[in-house]
């Protein structure tokens, strides 16, 4: 017995053994997240089929923030997929999606399909896999036969199509699995050489034609998918796809170098259908989404646009822009001063993204971990639903460590490759996108720029400033005196005590030299709000008390809380006490009120069955009437 | 490199999942379960692309034992 030895400089197996001992001391510490790490190497560059099995015996399918979803898979097919389906369930493993296969005879698709009491729906598989070929379910179109009319052609065509599709409506009678199709592969060359397009029944002609008619059947159908199995074969070449003598040896219709391209295409599908898909894609900046550094070489400096290095980046881009299509969400995740980044957003028209297709971000030196944690928050994701991508590979290899359920896509070295890396990745699939989907990226978006104005300090005083307040406190008088005790009466919600009193109440507590009432009036530059606050002191012997302290709704948010209280510090300080208290009686509708107190710098005294007593010492600090309310 | 002999036994140990302690010269698909013909295609594309080398359809059915694979694989580029 003798082998040959053949040339294989794409097989990094005999220089790779680092790689699986790496995995296996995973496996001894029950590393869970490093063994994940591994298994996606493993798979990435040597997807041999006994790397494939040791994955799919020791790779646990949960995690600590992902559970484990299982789906049953029922191969019907034409041909050996066998060694397809180690890799397969290797690769959905590291998705979090634990499979069981099946796999029918050969060429006993059809029984298994019509037959009620087949194997296959005493399965009950989520999804069925039709997985045929050219040369089986349509030898004749394989092997080419010159001089067909077009009628025949057509016909011919029809006939194919309806040999697969007429399988869908038993199908649908037992079973909700879904259903994939493989469409017809081409052949490497066709029958009739070059000759073939200018035939109008050529071969190239009629297979493309069940093609078409394939796609539009599975349209019409929930449920049924189109594997374009023809484009899955001239993505890695035709010549390479199939190993003629193991084809005719033992049915392989995929060389092991493609059985892997194979699986992946199975996974795009599974994972979806397993409801594993990334929600929201995570990304670096600086030599990701554009080249060279910002901090550094400044927002002219960097490299987007359309011509090379820039047209790699903007590649880039573009994929981001049809993943954001496809419903799915854009964030950042970098590490850079956020006014230096917002610039290059600013300032780049090359840039076909801007900070307004951003449903999150993260520009800041916060470790990146901790950053991706608060944009599932923020967005009300698990973890489980981010994607991330960063050029450099160390912080690539720290995210898988120390968050395994993120999915980190493998980007390779040059960065002309990254546009494909991304728009290649199983898992951003969709099987269907609506146009909720597409517009909750701008909702996001939206969310987080009103976010953004709320919790920046400056634009918020320049908001005040710009309505131009005015306020005016005013003692009681007969001309004030129902509106302040109107006021007692129907106020709700920013009342501090809730307690009523009459006018007359009202008139005798004003009369009382132990008590100081007051009210304030409020006007911007809309107009005159009137009357809008109320506040009654009780001078006790060291302290003065809020026994009053209610406000209208209309003024809610604009600060007038604090004039009001600086006046009450006013009146104390005047009346020589240094601690003022107030009580908060919770009610079923005061709730807006009950920050008041703890917001100025009050402190809790005590506490009772009706509420909290905060307390003010004066001598530490006091309150004064905001400037911009003049 | 580790010896050929240990390479084989781990790569059917991970293939036909079996303990590799359980696994000799002499283990065959008469000893192993999982080592159906099916699993002997698997077998072949997976010395193929472990060693580098291709195992022509005559050769592939002949080889039977672990042993058998050992003397087939072991070659090495002159």
């Amino acid at each position: 017995m003798r082998a040959v030895l053949v040339a294989t400089p794409d097989r990094p197996s005999v220089i790779l053994p680092e790689l699986k001992e790496a995995y296996a001391r995973a496996v001894t510490a029950r590393d869970a997240a490093a063994m994940l790490a591994h298994a996606h190497a493993l798979l990435r560059l040597n997807p041999t089929l006994s790397n494939a099995q040791l994955i799919n015996k020791s790779l646990p399918v949960e995690l600590p923030n992902r559970s484990a979803v299982k789906r049953k898979v029922a191969f019907l097919r034409s041909y050996t997929i066998e060694p397809c389906v180690p890799l397969l369930t290797a690769l959905a493993r590291l998705h979090g999606v634990e499979l069981e296969v099946k796999i029918g005879e050969f060429n006993s698709y059809a029984q298994d399909l019509i037959d009620p009491s087949s194997w296959l729906y005493a399965f009950e598989p989520d999804i069925v896999i039709l997985a045929v070929q050219t040369r089986d379910i349509a030898p004749h179109l394989w092997a080419g036969q010159g001089g067909l009319s077009q009628d025949q052609a057509a016909s011919q065509a029809a006939e194919v199509v309806s040999s697969l599709v007429s399988l869908i409506e038993p199908l649908r009678a037992r079973s909700r699995a879904s259903l994939i199709i493989q469409n017809l592969q081409e052949p490497s060359h066709p029958s009739d050489g070059v000759m073939d397009l200018r035939r109008e029944a050529g071969q190239t002609e009629i297979i493309r034609t069940v093609n078409r008619g394939l796609a539009l059947e599975a349209r019409r159908h929930e449920g049924v998918y189109v594997l374009d199995y023809d484009a899955l074969v001239a993505r890695h070449g035709r010549e390479r796809w199939t190993d003629e003598k193991k084809w005719l040896t033992s049915r392989s219709a995929v060389s092991a170098d493609c059985l892997i391209h194979a699986a992946r295409e199975y996974l795009r599908f599974v994972l979806p259908l397993a409801g594993r898909q990334s929600k929201v894609l995570v990304v670096d900046l600086d030599n990701t989404l554009w080249g060279g550094v910002i901090g550094e070489e400044g927002v002219h400096g960097i490299k987007i646009g359309s011509e090379y290095p820039g047209a790699t980046f903007l590649a880039l881009q573009r994929v981001m822009l049809n993943l954001a299509d496809r419903g799915v969400l854009l964030a950042i995740c970098s590490k850079n001063n956020e006014a230096d980044a917002m610039e290059a957003f600013e300032k780049r028209s090359e840039m076909l993204l801007r900070a307004s297709h951003f449903s999150a971000m993260r520009i800041n030196w916060i470790d990146k971990a901790q950053n991706l944690r608060d944009i599932a928050r923020e967005l009300n994701v698990g973890l489980d639903s981010l994607a991330f991508i960063d050029d450099n590979p160390v912080e690539r290899q720290r995210v898988r460590l120390e968050l395994p359920e993120v999915q980190v896509v493998e980007l390779p070295e040059d960065p002309a490759g990254y546009a494909a890396a991304l728009l290649s990745s199983p898992t951003f699939e969709r099987l269907a996108v609506t146009a909720e989907d597409r517009a909750r990226g701008r909702y996001y978006a939206e969310q987080r720029e009103r976010k953004q104005q709320e919790s920046s300090a400056g634009s918020l005083e320049e908001f005040y400033a710009s309505l131009h307040m005015r306020s005016e406190i005013v003692e009681v008088s007969p001309a004030v005196l129902a509106r302040i005790a109107q006021l007692t009466q129907k106020t709700n919600q920013l009342n501090t005590t809730t307690k009523r009193y009459t006018e007359s109440e009202v008139q005798s507590l004003a009369n009382d030299p132990s008590w100081r009432l007051f009210g304030i009036n409020v006007a911007d530059k809309f107009g005159d709000n009137g009357l809008v606050g109320v506040v009654f002191l009780k001078i006790e012997e060291a302290s003065v008390e809020i026994d009053t302290f209610l406000m209208s709704c209309r003024v809610i948010g604009r600060t007038v809380e604090t004039a009001m209280l600086a006046q009450v510090c006013k009146i104390a300080s005047s009346a020589g006490r240094s601690v003022v208290t107030g009580w908060f009686r919770p009610t079923k509708k005061n709730e807006p009120a009950s920050q008041i107190y703890s917001t100025h710098g009050f402190e809790i005294a005590t506490r009772d069955e009706l509420g909290t007593l905060w307390r003010l010492d004066l001598q530490k600090r006091s309150i004064e009437k905001p400037v911009w309310i003049s | 490199m580790q010896p050929v002999l240990e390479r084989v036994k781990q790569l059917i140990a991970a293939l036909f999942n079996v303990d590799e302690a359980t696994l000799t010269e002499e283990s065959s698909p008469a000893t192993v379960p999982a080592w159906d013909s099916m699993a002997q295609l698997m077998l072949v594309l997976e010395l193929e692309q472990e060693f580098g080398i291709e195992i022509p359809p005559e050769t592939a059915e002949k080889l039977t034992t672990i042993s058998d694979i050992v003397a087939l694989v072991d070659v090495r580029p002159a």
